[in-house]
């Protein structure tokens, strides 16, 4: 439906059906595309909160409960490679995009697993930072840095976990034959999200562990 | 053929009565447009590697900065950091979430919840510089 | 469907196998207000059950002007008294104001727009179950150990310690915080397809600058949802970790700062605050108008106002912190912006008086409830500006002079708009004309008994009586203004009653409403009362702001209104029996079991949080996981049924 053709009768202008399928929207955006947009922008005041909480608290153990330290814990080369696999999925999510949208099944079925086990590997490797943490004498309750890093970074991975669940609902999908190149935008739309998690941590990465603490 | 993406802006038809003119996009991009509607004119899986490369590299970089510390002014270090950061947050929003390619109308809003939330937790965060400088 | 297909659709939809959980078809009937994904219905829903908690709410206040009728009062216990004013908070703001807001909205932004539904039908759906079963699990924990007694603001580190230290004890609080959060998941849901919807759904013509001002205001209050639920979210996932994890977020031993969760809390409460009395604004832009026999005056004005207060409403969070020990220069800068959300809302005032001077003024029922909000928002106003000069504040805060600021704009400001909105839509929702003397008389007493209820609480405010306390000695010279105030309450009761009268006696007895009785403005008024299910027959081409208006009316030379002939006026007519939208061709969404399934499974989870029981939070993620695949993976709307099949429905309204 390019130009509304107005038929007008007596009872005043009406518009042509509309065509079925494409639906034509006043922005000239997708409603679903729209939709993902705003949700992640909201996303970006509720991770916000989280981060802002970090900040505020950061380096308040020294005059409190003191308890093991960032520098204690970290494992910069460990989480170094944990993040490099997050962001390496971001490409293999956006290498899926492309090939559903040039209707290549097989390879998006191959990037969106691809994704997926680089997520998975991601979680792994943080609930080993996690374990490896926890035996070192940080608990949630330990002190600020065990409250606000197990918080901050917990709920990031419950995000990506979701993600990780999306991503293999998707590649049901394909492989039922239920996810033709026209429903390309699914994809797209999980691809969103799961570059904005990817983002955030991109943040989370830099922002605690590599900033350095006084 | 990998073709760069463009701010062309392939339109759905609005719902305006009044004659809009409805963009066109020029003929060789059509060609690059698959059959599925609205799909906007995407760079190739080799831009997309190529920027996964960069951004490892950038990391790499960031990785080794926080090593430096001790040896370099942490105020360096931490603005550098904070520039990393932000490039490949540019990076991916712009060439993986194809920010750059869709239409602006996303990019404002996430802008929106961005800076939003920069600026109300930052007004947050500095009333306690207030009580703490005291 | 080849056999491998259909191998394929049982394995990967077990739906399909399984006959209880068949897509349902029927649009009429008990059981499809279960799955109906019809913004009209959903509307309804809404603001039926909005409507009951604003009863559960109105009981719990009456109970409170019970025991503060007479000092020392005996009527409840201190704990009682913390749960009840607690309850009447949240209950007025989340399930009362957020929803109702949503009720009208859901049933009128599509019609006023031209729109056949909301952008996304299911997650509407969705929005009204999260609100429903949100709602009944916070009540639930009258009866599971206690309701939450902190207050409807939940400050830490008062909801914060650990049950062990025991300063609420109780799962009170636990019941607030996952109750808030799973709220909270609904209102973003809602929000999003509003926005989607307002943006994206508009019909040919309707250019943004020719939207109702209620469409706008609903616009802005889902943009302000949007951004600051997220928040209070954040804030009300670190209560709940602190008191049942142990983390340090609020524990000053440790450290934390309980003045973060006043920031965090306020950051979404001041928002909210307009996010509540926005859409009264916009119900008050509309029936002005129409009972004026004028347009709005200062269109664009009231829009950009509105804009300005969604937008500067987020610059002034902490003048609910003045007395919290931030500083003077934090203090001064958020009494100045303040101050300056007072210019669009008195902006907006001034445009209003505007509207209704010079007009052909009818004094119906709505009318008397849009005036009423004036006067009374008005005095609400003017207490807020009070607020803002940090000196005074420091007085009044957490006395009942706040008490009495909130409620003349929430309940003098929204709830009156509410009323004249009930009272104004009732015919296109329902088909029935409500009794006018009833109308009147629900007004008359619910002006009284507000203003008798509320209007003494600035001097009980002044005279130093505080807020959140369960009772007060004797000797204070507080008791004549507290009886008088009980005995307003009562009345606002019985003012609610005569309205609860009018609609049940008029849903048989009322006279049939045609589908213009006020002679109004805008669109959805150019459907048949009720709509059919697809509210349009013909999507309307737009040439004007107020468009309905313009396809009665044009004005001669001298600017007098003349009748258009009754052919213009008659919009996409469609034959009274023919309502079936598939007759003509039109597909509408179908319904779905899905949403109320997944928003069972909210609850779950929300029990399995709040007693740590790892069985039921398992099975809760096992119902939210498998019903949110199965709503993503349904089709929006079904296959069109076999013409055979489709005579079957029209006559009985169900596949066989």
């Amino acid at each position: 439906m390019a130009q509304a053709v107005v038929a007008t009768t007596e009872h005043g202008a009406v518009a042509p059906a509309d065509a079925h399928g494409t639906h034509a929207t006043n922005t000239g955006v997708s409603n679903a595309k729209l939709g993902i947009w705003l949700f992640l922008s909201s996303e970006a005041l509720f991770f916000g909160a989280f981060i802002a909480t970090y900040f505020l608290y950061r380096g308040r153990d020294a005059q409190f409960l003191k308890g093991p330290k960032p520098s204690d814990m970290f494992n910069i080369p460990f989480t170094s490679v944990t993040s490099f696999i997050l962001l390496m999925s971001s490409l293999t999510m956006v290498l899926a995009l492309a090939a559903i949208q040039r209707g290549d099944h097989r390879q998006l079925r191959v990037w969106l697993l691809a994704t997926a086990l680089f997520g998975l590997t991601f979680i792994g490797g943080q609930l080993f930072e996690f374990t490896e943490f926890y035996r070192g004498g940080l608990k949630l309750s330990t002190n600020m840095f065990g409250t606000t890093f197990f918080v901050l970074t917990g709920i990031h991975g419950a995000h990506v976990t979701m993600g990780i669940v999306w991503l293999l609902v998707l590649w049901g999908r394909s492989s039922g034959g239920h996810l033709p190149q026209a429903k390309s935008e699914a994809v797209e739309i999980a691809g969103l999200y799961w570059h904005f998690v990817d983002i955030v941590w991109i943040f989370i990465f830099t922002a605690i562990y590599l900033i350095p603490q006084h | 053929m990998t073709h760069q993406g463009t701010d062309l802006e392939v339109v759905e038809p609005k719902g305006e009565v009044e004659a809009e003119q409805v963009a066109l996009p020029p003929a060789e991009a059509v060609d690059q447009i698959p059959a599925t509607a609205g799909v906007q004119v995407h760079p190739g899986p080799r831009q997309y590697v190529l920027i996964g490369i960069v951004l490892v590299v950038i990391t790499a970089f960031e990785v080794a900065a926080s090593y430096l510390e001790g040896d370099v002014n942490s105020n360096l270090i931490i603005l550098f950091l904070g520039v990393a950061a932000a490039v490949k947050f540019f990076l991916v929003c712009s060439w993986y979430m194809h920010m750059k390619q869709d239409a602006p109308f996303f990019r404002r809003v996430f802008l929106v919840g961005l800076v939003g939330a920069t600026i109300v937790y930052g007004i947050a965060l500095t009333t306690f510089a207030a009580t703490l400088l005291k | 469907m080849t056999t491998v297909e259909d191998a394929h659709a049982l394995v990967l939809a077990p739906e399909r196998r399984i006959r209880i959980l068949e897509r349902p078809r029927r649009t009429t009937g008990v059981w499809s207000w279960f799955t109906t994904v019809d913004h009209k219905k959903i509307g309804i829903l809404y603001g039926s059950t909005a409507i009951l908690f604003f009863m559960a709410g109105g009981i719990e206040a009456l109970f409170i002007r019970l025991q503060l009728a007479r000092p020392n009062g005996t009527v409840l216990s201190a704990a009682r008294y913390n749960e009840f004013f607690t309850m009447h908070g949240t209950t007025m703001v989340f399930l009362l104001g957020m929803p109702i807001a949503a009720a009208i909205g859901n049933y009128f932004v599509p019609l006023m727009i031209g729109a056949r539904d909301v952008a996304f039908p299911r997650l509407n759906m969705l929005g009204y179950w999260i609100f429903l079963f949100g709602g009944l699990f916070l009540y639930s924990s009258f009866f599971l150990g206690g309701a939450p007694d902190g207050g409807w603001f939940g400050y830490a580190p008062l909801t914060s310690t650990p049950l062990s230290q025991g300063f609420l004890p109780g799962r009170g609080p636990d019941f607030w915080a996952v109750g808030l959060i799973m709220l909270g998941i609904g209102s973003v849901a809602t929000a999003v397809n509003f926005l989607v919807t307002i943006l994206n759904m508009r019909a040919p013509g309707m250019t943004m600058m020719r939207l109702p001002v209620f469409v706008w205001m609903m616009l802005v209050v889902a943009f302000l949802t949007l951004f600051a639920m997220p928040s209070v979210t954040a804030a009300l996932i670190q209560v709940f970790m602190d008191r049942n994890f142990h983390t340090n977020f609020f524990n000053a031993a440790a450290g934390g700062d309980p003045l973060m969760y006043q920031h965090l809390f306020w950051i979404f409460g001041h928002p909210e605050v307009y996010i509540l009395i926005l859409p009264g604004m916009g119900i008050v832009s509309e029936i002005l108008p129409v009972f004026s026999r004028k347009p709005l005056f200062g269109y664009a004005i009231v829009v950009f106002s509105g804009i300005a207060i969604g937008f500067l409403g987020w610059g002034v969070w902490a003048h609910h912190m003045f007395a919290s020990g931030l500083g003077p220069v934090a203090v001064s800068a958020f009494s100045l912006s303040t101050m300056l959300i007072a210019i669009p809302t008195g902006v907006k005032i001034f445009n209003w008086l505007g509207t209704v001077w010079g007009g052909q003024v009818r004094l119906a029922t709505p009318m008397l409830f849009a005036l009423g909000f004036i006067a009374q928002f008005t005095i609400g106003g003017l207490s807020g500006v009070m607020h803002s000069i940090v000196p005074s504040d420091t007085q009044q805060t957490d006395t009942y002079f706040v008490v009495a600021h909130f409620h003349y704009v929430l309940f003098g400001g929204l709830v009156f708009a509410v009323f004249g909105g009930l009272h104004y839509w009732h015919p296109k929702i329902f088909g029935r004309m409500l009794n006018e003397r009833i109308g009147k008389t629900t007004f008359w007493l619910m002006v009284i008994g507000f203003n008798l209820t509320f209007f003494p609480m600035h001097f009980l405010g002044f005279e130093g009586q505080p807020r959140r306390t369960y009772t007060y000695p004797k000797g204070m010279g507080w008791d004549t203004l507290n009886l008088l105030s009980t005995i307003g309450a009562f009345i606002i009761a019985v003012s609610v009653l005569t309205y609860l009268v009018n609609v049940i006696y008029t849903t048989k007895r009322g006279p049939i409403a045609s589908r213009d009785p006020w002679d109004a403005r805008t669109l959805e008024w150019s459907t048949p009362s009720p709509p059919p299910e697809y509210n349009f027959l013909h999507t309307p081409i737009v040439t004007h702001r107020d468009e309905w208006w313009h396809r009665k009316y044009t004005e001669d030379d001298e600017g007098r209104l003349v009748r258009l002939p009754a052919g213009a006026a008659v919009a996409m007519d469609e034959p009274a029996d023919e309502p079936d939208a598939d007759a003509h061709g039109i597909h509408m969404p179908s319904p779905s079991y899905w949403p109320m399934v997944f928003a069972l499974a909210l609850p779950t989870l929300g029990y399995g949080f709040v007693f740590k029981n790892w069985w039921i939070l398992a099975a809760g993620a096992t119902l939210g996981l498998f019903a949110i695949s199965a709503l993503a993976i349904e089709p929006p709307t079904e296959p069109e049924p076999e013409p055979a099949q489709r005579e079957l429905v029209a006559a009985t309204g169900e596949v066989h």
